[in-house]
């Protein structure tokens, strides 16, 4: 019997050999696969609008001027993030009690309209909220001016000035951020309302229980997924608004994480100063980040009860 | 786990919905511990029925009583009434466990008993190893499975049945439905079983009750529907026939078949009533053939003036009638239903 004398495997090997071409071929195939092909558009513009100017913050983020004049690598703009707790505690605030009043009141009207079991209204709805939803910016916050403001038609009309109510708040902020997120709230909720069977009602009756035990124990544990993503999508909306903010109260008075960051790139070309934006900035994208996937997962859960 | 049985009556019970009437005068008596199943086409009101003995419609007027007791005025929650839906009445946020203790836990049961009957309902179910699952991990037949299972729980008067096995499979629906019979008549609770499938209605009913237009056309033993339908619709609904015009003197014998029209009898006859005879001067040319296992159906064609005909003849005999043979047909035995030509009434001569 002659044995063979052994040889590296990845020249003689003809399987490692195939393995490796296989590999590539496969790559090749998945590259020219029509599913590739026809999200390139879309991995090209998440590239260009989402990855590459998050690498950029990042790398303004983590970047700090040493001692000696040379820039290197550390986390001095995340900490210095302490100074700017205001902005970012003012954020939190009125991200969490603009959301929670929007997602209460948002959860009834949804709950109430999908009571009423009329298809043309659920489609008129859905139209009205999808379009509220999306309104905002300036505009928004000019007309809350003229009609909330201090010589507001709306606030003169209801002697809003006596119960200490200023729109140039963070009340103020709180309410105009109810005219999109209400919207935004029944937009995701409405459906989960009109899907909540009739079998599932009736079968609670026909085992015993009245119209109370069936919210309590069947239909708001069905919606309960809808309703926390709900909430958790309009806390990111909340933390996230910019523009109506800008104009309504501006930067100094009630500063929120947005308007910060606007400041700080406002304020001159220090790279101190870019540096606390973009470690704000990366900030704000690891919470949308942390909203989406949190409100993705309850979405699916409400998806698969509810189909 | 046995249920004391209980009668069922629908009384003189009418529903309307607005202008549309659905039921009219609807008179259902079910036996204790009776199956009766409830056949009709759609729209035929039998769905609205089972509802109003479920609480979940009031009768426009009319009577509902169990065991005696009038419970027309009951809540559907005080009913004490079982109910298997067509599909997706399972909790879906809640585990099989959870689902078939529900009845029992709003009932205030304690957590053991809960726990005891309901993994004993599943056993009788087949489902003890499936406790922990989810609605959305079963197939369409465990979830109907289960929704029984939580109906039975509660250990209700009356099991009402609405189409429960429409939504599945043929095989699986077999299966099911043997499963329910069995357990009904383990149980020995009254049931009402609602379906527009005629073989479902007759595989498993002690009787079947043939709804039209919102009342009751008759109800039998399914052999008797079957082999002597009252009225015109239920020889027509429940399985295959042959109608056919004959003169008034006519009997037994060969046909002389010709469309129903005046001054003819029209005669409903069974496929296995109906005999072919390979004949030259035939009235009739054999047109299809359906194997259904032991018997075939044959298919027989007329001219313009004589209507289809089928006749059923054992598999191995159908070689004698093959597609394009001339055949005349014979009566073989009693028509099922034969309406006279004088009346304006269906006028029952066969029962």
């Amino acid at each position: 019997m002659t044995i063979a004398p052994s040889s590296p495997p990845d020249l003689q090997d003809p399987a490692a050999t195939g393995g490796a071409t296989s590999s590539r071929a496969s790559v090749r195939a998945a590259l020219r696969s029509p599913a590739m092909i026809t999200s390139a558009p879309l991995l090209l513009v998440i590239t260009l609008f989402f990855l590459v100017p998050i690498v950029g913050m990042a790398i303004v983020a983590f970047t700090v001027e040493g001692p000696d004049g040379t820039d290197g690598f550390g986390l001095d703009h995340f900490t210095g993030l302490s100074s700017r707790s205001r902005a970012i505690v003012n954020s939190l605030l009125v991200s969490f009690v603009g959301s929670t009043i929007a997602a209460v009141v948002g959860a009834l009207a949804a709950f109430c309209i999908a009571q009423l079991r009329h298809r043309w209204l659920d489609s008129v709805v859905a139209v009205f909220s999808s379009v509220l939803a999306n309104d905002g910016g300036a505009p928004l916050a000019f007309a809350f001016i003229v009609t909330l403001g201090n010589t507001g038609f709306v606030f003169e009309a209801l002697g809003l000035g006596a119960i200490g109510f200023s729109l140039y708040s963070w009340q103020g902020l709180v309410v105009m951020y109810q005219y999109f997120l209400i919207p935004t709230m029944i937009m995701v909720t409405l459906p989960t309302f009109v899907g909540l069977r009739r079998e599932w009602s009736e079968a609670n009756t026909a085992l015993g229980g009245g119209r109370l035990t069936y919210w309590l124990r069947v239909g708001l544990p069905i919606a309960r997924p809808a309703l926390l993503s709900g909430w958790v999508l309009l806390f990111g909306a909340a933390f996230a608004t910019y523009a109506s903010a800008a104009v309504l109260i501006g930067s100094g008075a009630f500063p929120l994480i947005p308007l910060t960051i606007a400041s700080e790139l406002r304020s001159g070309a220090s790279s101190a100063g870019e540096g606390a934006a973009m470690a704000l900035g990366l900030t704000m994208v690891f919470v949308a980040i942390i909203v989406l996937l949190v409100f993705n997962r309850l979405q699916r859960r409400a998806a698969r009860w509810i189909r | 786990m046995t249920n004391p049985p209980n009668e069922v009556v629908l009384d003189h019970v009418s529903k309307s919905f607005g202008t549309t009437t659905v039921l009219r005068e609807l008179d259902l008596h079910l036996r204790a511990g009776e199956l009766v199943a409830v056949l009709g086409p759609s729209g035929c009101g039998k769905t609205t029925a089972l509802r109003i003995l479920a609480g979940f419609e009031r009768p426009t007027s009319g009577r509902v009583l169990v065991d005696g007791r009038d419970i027309t005025d009951l809540p559907a929650n005080k009913r004490d009434i079982g109910m298997v839906f067509q599909a997706y009445s399972l909790f879906p946020h809640l585990s099989v466990a959870a689902n078939v203790e529900y009845g029992l836990r709003i009932r205030g049961t304690g957590a053991a008993e809960r726990s005891r009957r309901g993994q004993e309902l599943l056993e009788m179910c087949g489902l003890g190893a499936l406790s922990s699952r989810y609605p959305h991990e079963l197939s369409g037949g465990q979830q109907q499975r289960v929704a029984l299972a939580r109906a039975l729980a509660v250990q209700p008067k009356v099991l009402l049945l609405d189409e429960p096995l429409s939504a599945l499979d043929a095989i699986v629906r077999r299966q099911i439905r043997d499963e329910i019979r069995r357990l009904q008549q383990q149980l020995g609770i009254t049931t009402m079983f609602v379906t527009h499938d005629q073989e479902e209605a007759m595989s498993i009913a002690d009787r079947v009750a043939v709804v039209n237009h919102g009342s009751i056309e008759q109800i039998a033993a399914p052999r008797e529907i079957y082999h002597r339908p009252r009225t015109q619709f239920v020889a027509s609904f429940v399985g295959t026939i042959s109608e056919i015009g004959v003169s008034p003197s006519c009997g037994s014998g060969r046909l002389e078949v010709h469309h129903p029209g005046p001054g003819r009898d029209t005669l409903y006859v069974r496929p296995e009533d109906l005999r072919l005879q390979p004949e030259a001067t035939g009235t009739h040319v054999v047109v299809a053939h359906t194997f259904i296992g032991e018997r075939t159906l044959v298919r027989a064609s007329g001219d313009e003036d004589r209507p289809d005909i089928v006749s059923s003849v054992s598999t191995a005999e159908a070689g004698s009638v093959l597609v394009g043979t001339r055949v005349t047909p014979y009566l073989a035995a009693e028509p099922a239903l034969r309406i006279a030509s004088t009346s304006s009434t269906p006028d029952v001569m066969a029962v």
